[in-house]
């Protein structure tokens, strides 16, 4: 009996003794982190990961978003808005006016450089590899659709405050939504809202695509 | 030479216990679960079937029970989500997502009728629990909806008996259904939502019912004395893996250990238990995801109260036996995700058995 009872208690402390947290992966710990609200801890977790790691694209994509986050976009409410266009937005077809509502009411060179750095995150991602089922590839295609409109709408607003050069300002937003025409897969509504509004632009009278824009934009 | 055997002993189990994750059985009974899950070494009526079919030997009465029992299972979170419902705050399919971040929706029923005697037992039962959740973030950073479910349901039949002085041993055989779809969608993928609904195939084959035989084998070490008991379980559930047909997947082979001590008078006992389920870690859990422990205190054979950790949460519940009826609440938190913390549906079980 008493060797018994002895195991007994022994295993009881063995099993209280363990260390009883599972090792999570970085992966992990910076989607809990996200999900809390702590984009910074994400990026904190990715960055030195995406190093060590640098064929990982989940990660990648992961650390686009953590980056957006940390701008100040609400993920969620923008997708949900493209989905059902009717809610969200003003319901105009204009890009500028579908992306205005969402953008963080303190939009600054900050938002911008972390929406840069979302953006290139992505673009760590072969390009070739974009165009596939995986997982990653269908995230980062869906990012850099709403992220590339999105960098467009906050220069602009830059522009507007002053903090960014007009003529350099123009340039980058043609570049943006251009680029966003140039994604793979099936076509979002934004990209459709994309195209009617380059449209738009190209009707509108100037020498140069960059003073069409202008005129198009009123500055 | 006995510290050697206690030191290779200690490392083996040691090394199994570093290995391991766990797996819920398709039945427990509610209390059992309020008292942290840890049913190994003695478990609450039909419950024997499911936890340790060993326990059907212990004790003199030939005659156990005979009954009926239901348990009905909601989330915490879903009362939430009912009266948000109920405001109508979900119009809008914006809000309805975030709601479900918010609270995700978990119901569900247990229905079980049983037989138990010395040394034998049979019950046919049923459980379904569906499960509606989502996260602002995946693993690819994007909002997703996940949609699953656990329906189980069949018979099972015990056999036990005492091999020498306090060692009994039992076996559980058991004929299953089994459904287990598992439906996570991107939310920002409306191609596979529209997918989804053009072609349900991919769901429909989840949801079907797989059927599965397979047996289980307890030993049970029962040391009686006065006024304490001393009880050590091993168990190995589904022998070789359980397979379902209905492409399900199969119920692997696990190996769990137990020990309870019990202090008791003569209608009154309180018991402590420590369960550790899957030691060779063949669904790859942490330890806490396996760990079951707890208290439970039976007062003149007729009030129970029980509290415990199920799965490194807390659980609490009380149970009151009237005779031919019982009736009882049980508070839980499950972990629905792949570690602790990740995805924790908290659940109020209540129930209600007729039965002698």
């Amino acid at each position: 009996m008493k060797k018994i009872f002895m195991i007994g208690i022994l295993m009881f402390g063995l099993f209280s003794c363990q260390d009883d947290s599972q090792e999570l992966n970085a992966k992990q710990k910076a989607e809990k982190a996200l999900n809390n609200n702590d984009a910074q801890g994400a990026i904190d977790i990715l960055v030195p990961y995406i190093e060590s790691v640098e064929d990982d694209y989940e990660a990648y994509c992961l650390l686009a978003s953590a980056y957006a986050t940390r701008a100040g976009l609400d993920i969620l409410s923008i997708i949900q808005s493209q989905m059902n266009p009717q809610e969200g937005g003003d319901g105009s077809d204009d890009v500028f006016s579908q992306i205005e509502a969402f953008l963080p009411d303190d939009t600054s060179e900050e938002t911008l450089a972390d929406i840069n750095l979302a953006i290139a995150s992505l673009e760590s991602i072969p390009f070739a590899l974009l165009d596939s089922d995986e997982k990653y590839a269908q995230s980062a295609t869906i990012q850099l659709v709403l992220y590339l409109p999105i960098r467009a709408s906050v220069i602009l607003v830059l522009i507007r405050s002053g903090a960014y050069s007009t003529t350099e300002g123009l340039s980058a937003i043609l570049e943006s939504l251009q680029g966003t025409l140039a994604i793979p897969g099936e076509t979002a509504v934004l990209q459709e809202a994309v195209q009617k509004t380059l449209e738009r632009i190209e009707s509108r009278p100037g020498e140069t695509q960059e003073e069409r824009l202008a005129n198009y934009l009123n500055i | 030479m006995k510290k050697g055997i206690y030191i290779i002993y200690m490392l083996i189990f040691q090394a199994i216990v570093l290995m391991a994750k766990t797996h819920e059985p398709v039945y427990q009974d509610p209390f059992d679960i309020a008292a942290g899950g840890a049913s190994l070494s003695r478990a609450s009526k039909e419950a024997i079937l499911f936890s340790n079919p060993a326990q059907l030997s212990v004790g003199s009465r030939i005659y156990r029970w005979v009954g009926l029992q239901n348990t009905f299972a909601l989330g915490k979170d879903s009362l939430e989500f009912a009266q948000s419902l109920a405001g109508g705050e979900s119009e809008e399919s914006g809000n309805f997502v975030q709601q479900v971040i918010d609270s995700p929706v978990h119901i569900g029923i247990q229905s079980s009728l049983s037989v138990l005697l010395r040394n034998m037992g049979f019950a046919t039962f049923l459980r379904a629990e569906p499960d509606i959740s989502a996260k602002a973030y995946d693993e690819v950073g994007l909002p997703q909806i996940r949609a699953r479910a656990e329906v189980y349901g069949g018979a099972v039949a015990g056999l036990a008996t005492h091999l020498w002085q306090q060692l009994h041993l039992g076996l559980t055989l058991k004929y299953l259904y089994k459904s287990e779809p598992d439906l996570s969608i991107s939310v920002a993928d409306p191609a596979a939502i529209q997918r989804l609904q053009e072609d349900p195939s991919a769901l429909t084959n989840q949801a079907q019912l797989g059927q599965g035989l397979g047996y289980d084998v307890g030993l049970l070490y029962f040391y009686q004395g006065k006024p304490l008991d001393f009880r050590f379980a091993i168990k190995v559930d589904d022998v070789g893996q359980t397979t379902f047909t209905k492409d399900q997947t199969p119920f692997l082979q696990t190996v769990s250990t137990g020990i309870l001590l019990s202090l008791h008078g003569s209608t009154s006992s309180i018991d402590f238990a420590y369960d550790v389920r899957d030691l060779m870690g063949a669904y790859d859990r942490s330890l806490s995801l396996r760990s079951y422990y707890g208290v439970k205190a039976l007062m003149l054979g007729r009030l129970g109260v029980a509290a415990g950790m199920y799965e490194g949460s807390p659980t609490y519940g009380a149970l009151v036996d009237l005779f031919a009826m019982r009736f009882g609440a049980t508070f839980y938190t499950r972990e629905m995700g792949e570690y602790l913390g990740d995805d924790p549906r908290s659940i109020y079980l209540a129930y209600m058995a007729v039965g002698w």
